[in-house]
């Protein structure tokens, strides 16, 4: 039996037809979760290490719960969920293959490119103000994801901007940093 | 008698009750729009309120709230695309009911069983929430810390990809709730000297992240979507033999649906289910779902619309969320002054007929909407994504930074979008987090308070009946994923031998 092209059709070798190989296994644990609750361990670990710079509080407080106490007893009982989630695949048989495929769908550059444009505007908003921190979002994220209809993207951006400057600004009366060019409304 | 009288009163300030329909119009289209939900829209809309009298603005969103859950199956009817999770299962019957010409039937039958749904589940929020609040003034932080717990643990089983994953996310945002200064011993824990954490993670912003930002990545890499549009100029009412078929369905699917969303954690998408399959159990027309039948479709709606006030009932009577948007409520609550739980119901009673008066309105607005405006909301899909989802960009950056006019805050919002992105990729849910962000000081100061009184001693607190009843109850909801996970890996077990046997 061959496939449209001539090829003989590929068996899926995965959990589930059309999904990468079992190549995320070692043993019965899970690679990729394994790795996962190494970072979380690792967080776990940190947040623990910090817990044992909190100062003793004094002394008339020492029927309370110390501070460090309940967020330790968090970091135990998520480090013990942490090491069953390289295991869970073999639990979750009808759930886990959507966590297989959604971590295994790529991320594309798009997604990158949003976070990039995201962080260097948060980044300068301080010093360009928040009316044109919006601005440059309105203007920015279209053309960033392809929108080539220029007309509308100015239309847009100027009568948005303008909407929800006015809105927060003058009538919720929100301050708006002016930034270096001292833009405000008020 | 007074009280009621006060609470419904509100309905006579126009301010009020245009907030009201801003809110049910707003919480429409988000409902009708795929990718957006009322959660991220309740977020949003928070910053909208700040300077809003407290019944107002919680009116605001409690009508969002119940709009929106409708919204989503006026696009699950026409395009076959749920605005909504809750709408999911209106779609199975939905669609294919209006692919063969009865769009207008489709919709009044959802439009008629949501509010029927929604006004039942209100009379049971007017009658059991004061009676729950009546019952937990006499808990003390034992009752409160071991029924907190309970609502963690049922976060297992919220809809979500597993159980664990819940469960750890859930438990982050509990951890995430104790940075800050620590109340009773003034001992800063985890603001790495950071000023702006001193008074803990901002709430607000780590909500706009987590549920609009982490969704805008989503979308980043998906193109546009072209949906086929199935023409309804109008939306009919159902007919008298639809009403006898349905009614027995919209019924049994609003008590599901109140229970339900009375449980903590569980939503209108879990009711939905619920009701799609509690109407196919109770039908003699099993085989006939899928095809388009009215059951399929009264199910659902009415189940997800009665969750709504259901899951209000222990957010007011008792503080603890029932649901991921009740849990945003909650959060606007805290952020208005209001100390939500049994106390609040005793002091201000108003507040509850309020907000009852405000779900009310919101059901009659979105039959009036679905009467008149089915066809409208459909068209609003064509808004193009280039457009819809920069503003969401730009309600997150303003709605972060107005509570506090701090970029720091913008900053949280984006860590907590791009953390939130890789959660989602990674099969761990937003939701659950929020649950824990909320729960986390509950748990915490009852948990304290408890061990002082019980002298450290966690079997003295096991004495009092009530606890022991929520830690029963807590370890049920535990073992539940547990055993369904074992039950479904027996069957793919048993239907693999079954496959290689033949």
């Amino acid at each position: 039996m061959t496939s449209d092209d001539g090829r003989a059709p590929q068996r899926a070798r995965g959990d589930d037809a059309g999904l990468p190989a079992d190549d995320h296994k070692i043993g019965p644990l899970d690679k990729y979760d394994g790795l996962l609750a190494v970072l979380l361990l690792a967080i776990c670990a940190f947040f623990y290490f910090e817990t044992t710079k909190f100062p003793a509080p004094g002394a008339f407080l020492g029927e309370n719960l110390l501070p460090e106490q309940f967020p330790r007893m968090l970091l135990y009982t998520i480090g013990f969920f942490a090491i069953l989630l390289p295991f869970e695949h073999l639990m979750e048989v009808e759930r886990w293959p959507l966590i297989k495929k959604s971590r295994s769908a790529p991320i594309g550059l798009n997604t990158f490119i949003t976070i990039g444009f995201m962080i260097a505007l948060v980044t300068i908003a301080t010093t360009i103000g928040t009316i044109l921190t919006i601005l440059i979002a309105a203007v920015g994220l279209p053309l960033l994801w392809g929108e080539r209809r220029y007309l509308l993207v100015a239309v847009y951006s100027i009568a948005f901007t303008a909407i929800v400057t006015y809105v927060f600004s003058v009538v919720l009366s929100v301050y708006f940093e002016p930034g270096v060019f001292n833009l405000t409304l008020r | 008698m007074d009280a009621l009288f006060t609470g419904v009163s509100m309905l006579a300030d126009p301010f009020t009750i245009g907030v009201i329909f801003i809110g049910v119009f707003i919480g429409v289209i988000v409902g009708a729009l795929p990718g957006l939900s009322s959660p991220m829209a309740i977020a949003l809309l928070i910053p909208f309120t700040i300077s809003m009298e407290p019944i107002s603005a919680i009116a605001m969103l409690a009508a969002l709230y119940c709009a929106g859950t409708f919204g989503g199956s006026i696009t699950a009817i026409l395009i076959n695309a749920p605005g909504a999770p809750p709408a999911a299962a209106t779609a199975l019957d939905g669609y294919p009911m209006a692919a063969r010409g009865e769009a207008g039937r489709a919709l009044g039958l959802a439009t008629i069983s949501s509010v029927t749904g929604g006004l039942i589940s209100l009379l049971i929020l007017l009658l059991a929430a004061p009676l729950l609040a009546q019952i937990a003034v006499s808990f003390t932080s034992a009752e409160y810390f071991a029924l907190a717990l309970f609502a963690l643990s049922m976060l297992a089983s919220i809809s979500g990809r597993s159980s664990l994953r819940n469960l750890i996310a859930g438990l982050a945002g509990v951890f995430i709730s104790t940075i800050g200064v620590h109340l009773t011993t003034g001992v800063e824990r985890f603001t790495f000297g950071v000023g702006e954490l001193y008074e803990g993670v901002p709430f607000v912003p780590v909500l706009i992240g987590l549920f609009a930002i982490a969704e805008l990545l989503k979308q980043a890499r998906v193109g546009d979507v072209v949906y086929e549009r199935i023409r309804a100029n109008v939306m009919k009412l159902p007919s008298r033999e639809d009403v006898q078929r349905i009614k027995w369905t919209v019924l049994r699917s609003s008590g599901l649906g109140t229970f339900v969303g009375i449980l903590p954690a569980e939503g209108a998408t879990v009711a939905a289910i619920m009701g799609y399959n509690e109407a196919r159990r109770w039908s003699p027309r099993k085989n006939e779902f899928g095809t388009g039948i009215p059951e399929g479709i009264a199910g659902p709606e009415s189940a997800n619309n009665a969750a709504t006030g259901g899951a209000m009932v222990p957010t007011l009577a008792l503080g603890i969320p029932g649901s991921v948007s009740t849990a945003l409520i909650l959060g606007a609550m805290i952020m208005h002054g209001l100390k939500p739980g049994p106390f609040l119901l005793q002091n201000q009673p108003e507040f509850l007929y309020g907000i009852f008066a405000a779900m009310l309105v919101a059901n009659l607005a979105f039959l009036a909407i679905g009467l008149v405006g089915a066809k409208l909301f459909s068209q609003i899909t064509l808004i193009p994504r280039t457009i819809l989802w920069p503003s969401v960009l730009i309600f997150s950056i303003i709605g972060s930074y107005a509570a506090a006019s701090s970029f720091f805050d913008v900053w949280v919002m984006l860590i907590s979008g791009i953390v939130g992105y890789f959660m989602l990729r990674f099969g761990f849910s937003p939701a659950p987090l929020i649950m824990g962000l909320v729960l986390g000081p509950i748990v915490e100061e009852n948990f304290s308070k408890s061990m002082i009184i019980h002298d450290n001693s966690v079997l003295s607190m096991l004495e009092r009946p009530v606890v022991l009843l929520f830690v029963a109850l807590t370890i049920l909801s535990l073992a539940g994923p547990i055993y369904s996970a074992l039950k479904a890996r027996r069957e793919k077990k048993r239907l693999l031998a079954t496959a290689e046997g033949e």
